[in-house]
């Protein structure tokens, strides 16, 4: 399956990317090499072989319902790359 | 509308009643201070693993047995993908095409009293967000992130319901239901019980549905009933004037204030949320085992409760309905027909008093009126030794004082309020009621029932208010020969 331009667009929106036409020609290509040395796995024959969605094996990795350590609140804020004295800022956002 | 008909579900949103998070072990207490309950997972910190919550599993089975759904074996968790300021990740973990709970089912009740089962498709377990806070000026918003990871159940009904009316009587019933089986507290003004509806119409006997409308930003019952009424009249006043195009399928807010339902700014293209299994999770697996330690802990359910006490204690449908509304409040009633009292003075004493009691010292009824002492003074009342009147003024008092159940009795002595059974006395305060009324004793010889009320109006005054009237009254008339 080859990777389209549009194909390309529609990702970097998804992702909130802002790229260039120029970008979009070279991830075109760059992407479609990826995705092409993926593709190498349809090769293989999975008939009869059940789907799984976790590879390692486990299941029910649980813990119990006790509260642990929380963060300090201006810990909590430390990386944010604009707060006030409580709370993260972010550029104003229309409700969802 | 005549002609057409409503199509609804509904998307109903429960937080579980854990101390802490689906993922992570910080608390989700409600209207903390912003982000103090919150850690590396919450906040979606570089390296930080979500681990599940096993109490949010037990409550998220409860939910599911509460409305007779299959419970599944296996589910798994998935990312489902979007960016918003609430998301710390940019994924929110969910249950996408492997949910751990389908197919239930909840009985609601007509107008006409018949009652009609609305499928629910599926339940799955996921996590909160976060909230905003907008700043009515300046160009940021405040993200508070102590809500984010709370255990959710959502729960999808099937478009099985038909008028608002409908969608009413089924929150109605599955709020009662999760409530009682202590999956959630569903309060709708913290935000624990949040409803979204889709709305469309169809021309009667058409097959397939017409185009559906969410509308989001329901905070009451009556706001879901209302807005889907909107929505149900605004979308068939465009069917009928040929403008049905104009009806696309959209995500509406609910304006409260100005009860119409507001389309949102348009989304750029349709969602696209790049669902596939969390890495980080492994398969959840649910064994018969667990189900069944469950299903036997759990409480008997409000609506067959109902049922059993219009049946069992002969009490009226919306005396057992009134009871029933609350897990606590349908305890405390049948602890007192257990401890001896009538059904209906229990059911009296439960919502009159008890409850009154507890909204007074805002504790649990239990613990406002203990069941020995309220069965001891409910008996006493029942058996005619205390009059109901004086028992209700006494309420506050006994309670006040935390009377045992054995010096209940003592407490009405001392104050002289105990009816009195000696006959000998009853026999010579009637005698001198009649005495004092002898016109009112002629009209009774003579045939007038009703004039008895001031005999015994005369004899109550006599005995200081201590004789039994049902006790009174006989003895007039046999001392009168009526």
């Amino acid at each position: 399956m080859a990777l389209t331009e549009d194909d390309v667009r529609k990702v970097a929106t998804l992702a909130r990317l802002d790229l260039s036409d120029a970008d979009i020609t070279r991830m075109t290509s760059e992407l479609g090499t990826i995705v092409g040395y993926i593709e190498q796995l349809s090769e293989v024959d999975t008939d009869g072989v059940e789907p799984i969605a976790n590879v390692a094996g486990l299941q029910n990795i649980t813990r119990a319902d006790q509260p642990g350590t929380m963060l300090p609140v201006d810990r909590a804020l430390t990386n944010a790359p604009h707060a006030n004295t409580n709370a993260f800022l972010v550029p104003k956002a229309v409700e969802r | 509308m005549s002609g057409f008909e409503t199509v609804i579900g509904l998307e109903v949103h429960v937080q579980l009643a854990t101390q802490t998070k689906i993922f992570t072990s910080a608390t989700h207490i409600f209207g903390q201070e912003p982000n103090t309950q919150v850690d590396a997972v919450t906040i979606g910190l570089p390296g930080s693993l979500p681990v599940l919550n096993e109490d949010a599993v037990d409550l998220a089975i409860r939910a599911a047995l509460a409305i007779d759904a299959t419970v599944h074996e296996v589910s798994k968790f998935d990312r489902k993908h979007y960016f918003y300021p609430d998301l710390p990740k940019g994924y929110q973990i969910t249950q996408f095409d492997e949910p751990y709970c389908t197919n239930g089912t909840i009985s609601i009740e007509l107008k006409d009293g018949s009652n009609k089962d609305i499928g629910v498709t599926r339940i799955h377990m996921e996590e909160d967000a976060g909230k905003l806070v907008h700043q009515a000026q300046g160009a940021y918003s405040e993200v508070d992130l102590n809500r984010a990871g709370t255990p959710l159940c959502e729960i999808v009904s099937e478009p099985d319901m038909r008028s608002p009316e409908e969608a009413y009587a089924y929150l109605y019933e599955l709020k009662r239901a999760i409530k009682y089986s202590g999956v959630s507290d569903c309060e709708m003004q913290e935000g624990s019980l949040r409803c979204d509806a889709n709305v469309s119409i169809r021309p009667i006997g058409q097959e397939e549905f017409g185009t559906k409308v969410e509308v989001k930003n329901l905070n009451s019952f009556r706001a879901v009933e209302a807005a889907i009424a909107y929505e149900v009249q605004n979308q068939t006043a465009l069917y009928q004037a040929g403008r049905y195009a104009e009806v696309v399928q959209e995500t509406k807010l609910w304006d409260p204030d100005n009860k119409v339902t507001k389309s949102m700014r348009g989304k750029e293209g349709s969602a696209d949320y790049r669902y596939f299994p969390d890495p980080d999770l492994p398969p959840l697996v649910i064994s018969t085992d667990r189900i069944d330690a469950i299903r036997a802990a759990l409480p008997e359910f409000p609506h067959k409760r109902e049922m059993r006490f219009e049946s069992e204690y002969g009490l009226k449908k919306a005396t057992a309905s009134a009871l029933t509304a609350e897990k606590d409040i349908a305890d405390y009633f049948e602890a007192l027909v257990t401890a001896g009292c009538q059904p209906k003075s229990s059911a009296n004493w439960t919502r009159e008093e008890a409850t009154r009691l507890a909204a007074v010292k805002k504790c649990a009824l239990e613990e406002a009126a203990p069941i020995p002492v309220m069965a001891t003074l409910v008996k006493l009342v029942d058996d005619s030794k205390v009059a109901r009147v004086v028992a209700k003024g006494e309420c506050d008092e006994l309670f006040a004082n935390a009377q045992t159940a054995e010096n209940v009795e003592e407490y009405f002595t001392s104050r002289g309020m105990i009816q009195e059974q000696d006959t000998e006395a009853l026999t010579a305060w009637v005698a001198e009621a009649i005495e004092q009324q002898p016109q009112a004793a002629d009209d009774v010889r003579g045939g007038n029932p009703k004039a008895i009320g001031r005999l015994v109006g005369a004899t109550m005054k006599l005995s200081g208010g201590k004789a039994d009237p049902k006790a009174v009254s006989a003895e007039i008339m046999k001392q009168l020969g009526a």
